[in-house]
C-alpha cells in the first residue's frame, strides 16, 4: 500500500491531492480566477497560492481521513508551468519532505495529467491529445516515453480560446473555455477562420490574431454574434485537433484516443473526437473537469507510479523548470 | 467528419485531372464496392479496402482528396506508387493496384530493430528514403504525411509512396521543409533507433534534389519552432 501526497500549483490552479494505490482520497483546489478582459500574471497567481496551500493541505489530508505519518512520498510538480507559481509549490514540498522526513518526486506536469487520464479511463494504450491552457501535443507511447507526435509550434490551444474570451469580455469563472463552450452551442452562422495544420503540428497564433482583428467589426455590423463566433472558432481549432489526432492513431494503429488537459473537457471537443474514433472502431476516452482541469491528485498519481517504479528525485534535483518536455522522462513504470 | 473545414477537393482543378487521366488511359466511371470488397484498414480520413478489379488484386479507397493528381505526378516523374486503375469521382473511389502483400516500412524497421546488427540495413533505408523524398520534392509535389505507414514495399524491396491525401499544389520550400520535418517527427516517435540516422536522410536528398539547399535551410527555421514552444502550464 502506497499513499502518495500530489502538489500542484503551475498554472493558476492550486491543487492538492492524496492518493492511495489508485483511489482518489482527496482532491481538492481553488483557482485564481482574474476581471474579464485579464489574464493572470506570475507574481499574482503565485500569491494566491502561497495564500491557499496550507488551508488546502490540511483540508486534503482532513478529507482523505489519513495523518501526515500515514503519507509515503511527497510529489509536486516540477514543471513546466510559470516560474512563480511552481516555486511556492516547490518550497512546501520541500518543507513537507523535511519536516515529515518523506521521500520527495518532482513530476512532469504533463506525465501527471497522462497517468491520471489512464488510471480514471482505464484506456490501455492511447494516443493522447493533451491540450491546455499552456500546452497542445498529440503523444504516443514507444519503448519508455511518450513520444511527441505532434503539437503547437506557436500558442497553446487553450491559450487561444482563453485570449479570445478576453476580446469578447467573457467571465474567467469558472473559467474562460467553460463560457466560450456555452457562448458557442447558442452559435449558428460559420465564419470561415485559417485552419493551420503543418504536417503533425498545428498552429493558433495566425488564426487568433485574425479572429481577435476582425470580431468587433463582425460584431458591431451584425454580420455574425459573439456567439457565431465562438461557435466558429472552437469548430476550426478542434477540427485541426482531431485531423491531427488521427493520423497519429493511423500511424501507431491505435485503437484508442484519450483526451487530457483543462480543453479536455470541453464537450463539443469530446463528441468530435468521438465521431473520429468511432469512425475507425477506436474508443475515445475523455474525463470531467475534476480531473482533466489541474489537480493535486494527478500529480500524486505519477508520483505514485514513479515511486512503485523505485523512482524518487535526489535532494539536489528537487528544483523547478519551467521548460520540462513530456519526452525527457524516463517511463520506467510501463512495459 | 464533424464540419471539418478542410482543404479536401477545392484544391486544384477537378477538370485537370480528368484530362491526366483521359491521356493515360485511366477510365472514369460510376463504380459500386460490392461485398466483395473487404475493408482492410481505416487510415486517416480513407477507408481502405481490399477486392479484385477487373482480375487484378486491388485496393480501393474512399475519399480522394488530391490523392490522384498528386500519385499522377509522382508516377511521372518515375517515383514508385499504386498504378491507379479506375477513378469514381462522384462516389470518391480509386481503384489502384496492389502493393505486395502491403506490408510497410514501419513494419520492417520494427523487424530490423530486433535484429542484432541492423546498422548497415537501415543506413541504406535512410539512403533510399532520401532519394524517394529528393526525387518527389524535385518533381514540385509533396507528400503531406510522410511517415512509415505510408511506405510500402513492394515485393522487390522497392518503396512505393502511398496516401497522398494531404499533399500540396504547387509545392514551396516551405512545404517541402515541413514533410521532412514530418518524416523526422514520425521517426523520433515510433522509431527511436532512426533518429541518429537522420542526417543519413538529409545527405541522400541533397544529392537527389538540385533544389535540396533552399529547403534544407528552411527546415533548420521549421526545426527551430518546433523547439520554441515554452511549454508552460
Amino acid at each position: 500500500m502506497v499513499i502518495a501526497l500530489g502538489l500542484e500549483g503551475s498554472a493558476n490552479k492550486i491543487g492538492v491531492g492524496v492518493m492511495k494505490d489508485g483511489v482518489v482520497l482527496a482532491n481538492p483546489r481553488r483557482t485564481y480566477i482574474t476581471p474579464p478582459g485579464e489574464g493572470f500574471l506570475p507574481r499574482e497567481t503565485a500569491k494566491h497560492h502561497r495564500e491557499n496551500i496550507i488551508p488546502l493541505i490540511k483540508l486534503a489530508l482532513k478529507e482523505a481521513d489519513i495523518k501526515p505519518e500515514e503519507i509515503d512520498v511527497i510529489c509536486y510538480t516540477k514543471g513546466p508551468g510559470m516560474g512563480a507559481p511552481l516555486v511556492g509549490v516547490a518550497v512546501v514540498s520541500r518543507t513537507l519532505a523535511q519536516l515529515w522526513n518523506k521521500p520527495i518526486i518532482g513530476v512532469n506536469h504533463c506525465i501527471g495529467h497522462i497517468e491520471m487520464g489512464r488510471l480514471i479511463t482505464k484506456s490501455n494504450n492511447p494516443t493522447v491529445l493533451y491540450v491546455s491552457g499552456g500546452n497542445t501535443q498529440v503523444i504516443a507511447y514507444s519503448e519508455r516515453r511518450y513520444r511527441i507526435f505532434g503539437e503547437t509550434i506557436d500558442i497553446a490551444v487553450g491559450n487561444c480560446l482563453d485570449r479570445f474570451a478576453r476580446v469578447l469580455k467573457l467571465s474567467n469563472d469558472p473559467s474562460p473555455g467553460y463560457n466560450i463552450e456555452q457562448a458557442a452551442k447558442k452559435g449558428k452562422r460559420f465564419y470561415q477562420l485559417p485552419y493551420v495544420v503543418k504536417g503533425m503540428d498545428v498552429s493558433f497564433s495566425g488564426l487568433l490574431s485574425h479572429i481577435e482583428k476582425q470580431a468587433p467589426k463582425l460584431i458591431d455590423s451584425g454580420e455574425y454574434t459573439a456567439e457565431d463566433l465562438c461557435y466558429s472558432l472552437q469548430e476550426t481549432v478542434f477540427a485541426m485537433l482531431v485531423e491531427t489526432t488521427e493520423r497519429a492513431m493511423a500511424h501507431c494503429e491505435s485503437s484508442e484516443a484519450l483526451i487530457v488537459g483543462g480543453v479536455g473537457c470541453n464537450e463539443r471537443l469530446q463528441a468530435m473526437m468521438k465521431t473520429m474514433c468511432e469512425e475507425r472502431g477506436a474508443t475515445m476516452f475523455a474525463t470531467d473537469e475534476r480531473f482533466c482541469i489541474d489537480n493535486g491528485a494527478m500529480i500524486a498519481q505519477a508520483g505514485y507510479e514513479m515511486f512503485r517504479a523505485n523512482v524518487t528525485t535526489r535532494w539536489e534535483d528537487t528544483f523547478i523548470t519551467q521548460r520540462y518536455r513530456t519526452d525527457e522522462v524516463e517511463v520506467v513504470w510501463r512495459d | 467528419m464533424p464540419s471539418r473545414p478542410s482543404r479536401a477537393m477545392t484544391e486544384g482543378s477537378e477538370k485537370a485531372t480528368m484530362r491526366a487521366l483521359k491521356k493515360m488511359g485511366i477510365k472514369t466511371c460510376a463504380f459500386h464496392l460490392n461485398n466483395d470488397w473487404e475493408l482492410v484498414r481505416q487510415g486517416a480520413e480513407a477507408r481502405v479496402y481490399k477486392g479484385s478489379y477487373e482480375g487484378r488484386p486491388s485496393i480501393a479507397k474512399q475519399r480522394l482528396r488530391s490523392e490522384v493528381k498528386r500519385n499522377l505526378k509522382c508516377r511521372t516523374a518515375g517515383i514508385l506508387a499504386p498504378e491507379i486503375l479506375m477513378v469514381d469521382v462522384d462516389q470518391c473511389t480509386i481503384i489502384m493496384e496492389e502493393i505486395g502483400n502491403g506490408r510497410t516500412l514501419k513494419q520492417k524497421i520494427k523487424e530490423l530493430e530486433k535484429d542484432s546488427n541492423p546498422a548497415d540495413e537501415l543506413k541504406q533505408i535512410c539512403s533510399n528514403l532520401g532519394h524517394l523524398i529528393g526525387k518527389m520534392h524535385e518533381a514540385g509535389t509533396t507528400h503531406g504525411d510522410l511517415t512509415t505507414s505510408n511506405i510500402l514495399l513492394n515485393p522487390n524491396g522497392e518503396m512505393v509512396l502511398i496516401d497522398f491525401g494531404l499533399g500540396g499544389g504547387e509545392a514551396s520550400a516551405e512545404d517541402k521543409a515541413v514533410d521532412i520535418y514530418v518524416l523526422e517527427r514520425a521517426l523520433a516517435a515510433t522509431h527511436p533507433n532512426m533518429e541518429p540516422l537522420i542526417p543519413d536522410i538529409i545527405d541522400s536528398y541533397c544529392k537527389n534534389n538540385s533544389k535540396a539547399a533552399e529547403v534544407i535551410k528552411k527546415l533548420e527555421d521549421v526545426r527551430m519552432r518546433g523547439r520554441k514552444r515554452s511549454m508552460v502550464g
